[in-house]
């Protein structure tokens, strides 16, 4: 583990497996920054290379169920109102 | 869209190699939300209910090196597109072992880990020879070593 890059800061890291650079263990869990492409702890709100806020797709994910659903739903009360 | 072949996968895993890291196994799986969530969808209707669980579903690819178990989410399983990275240390399964299972069609993989959970299953037909695949990465994970 020690010496190995910090895949967030590129610093090396210590025998414990921190970056001696931004402290961070170089085996935390990363996501790729929507805005910049680089990788960014998972557990921070915010990309560590350009503080761009992390959202979870959950959110967006569920509006889009939820409106097809209801898409889904008018179509089939307006096919039903249109046929009787 | 065709799938991911055996060199886009290795390409992926090859990128979060190490130097001297040798990349021993690798698996494409996904994991799906629970059945108390599908059957709800589909029952209320069929198909913005198959779309749901398309959306909801996460796709990984799992490499197994001679040091670590690498997970990678990716867009699908038929794009390599890179969401997220964790890395498990093939050491500290020694002392919390993932749980595996292998039926008819999936093999299973669950790693309880508080600040790393990771849960997903892997087809036999995603490519020739993907069940021994999975079954060897999910020995190398319930005994080590």
């Amino acid at each position: 583990m020690q010496g190995r890059a910090c895949p967030f800061c590129g610093g090396r890291a210590d025998g414990e497996g921190t970056c001696a650079a931004c402290g961070r263990p170089v085996t935390l869990a990363r996501l790729t920054c929507r805005a910049c492409g680089a990788f960014t702890p998972a557990r921070e709100a915010a990309c560590s290379h350009c503080g761009a806020r992390q959202r979870g797709e959950m959110a967006y994910k569920i509006a889009l169920i939820v409106t097809m659903f209801v898409v889904a739903l008018a179509l089939s009360v307006g096919i039903r109102a249109l046929s009787g | 869209m065709a799938k991911l072949t055996e060199e886009k996968v290795t390409a992926a895993l090859r990128e979060h190699l190490q130097p001297g890291e040798e990349l021993r196994q690798w698996a494409v799986g996904v994991r799906q939300p629970s059945i108390w969530i599908i059957v709800p969808l589909l029952a209320l209707a069929v198909l913005p209910g198959v779309i749901a669980v398309q959306v909801l579903t996460k796709s990984y690819i799992l490499g197994l090196t001679d040091r670590r178990l690498i997970v990678l989410e990716v867009a699908s399983i038929t794009n390599a597109k890179l969401k997220a990275v964790s890395e498990y240390e093939l050491a500290s399964f020694a002392d919390a072992p993932a749980a595996t299972r292998t039926g008819g069609l999936f093999t299973h993989i669950r790693i309880d880990r508080e600040d790393q959970p990771f849960r997903a299953k892997f087809h036999r037909a995603f490519a020739k020879g993907h069940r021994e695949r999975a079954m060897e990465i999910a020995r190398a994970l319930g005994a080590p070593g």
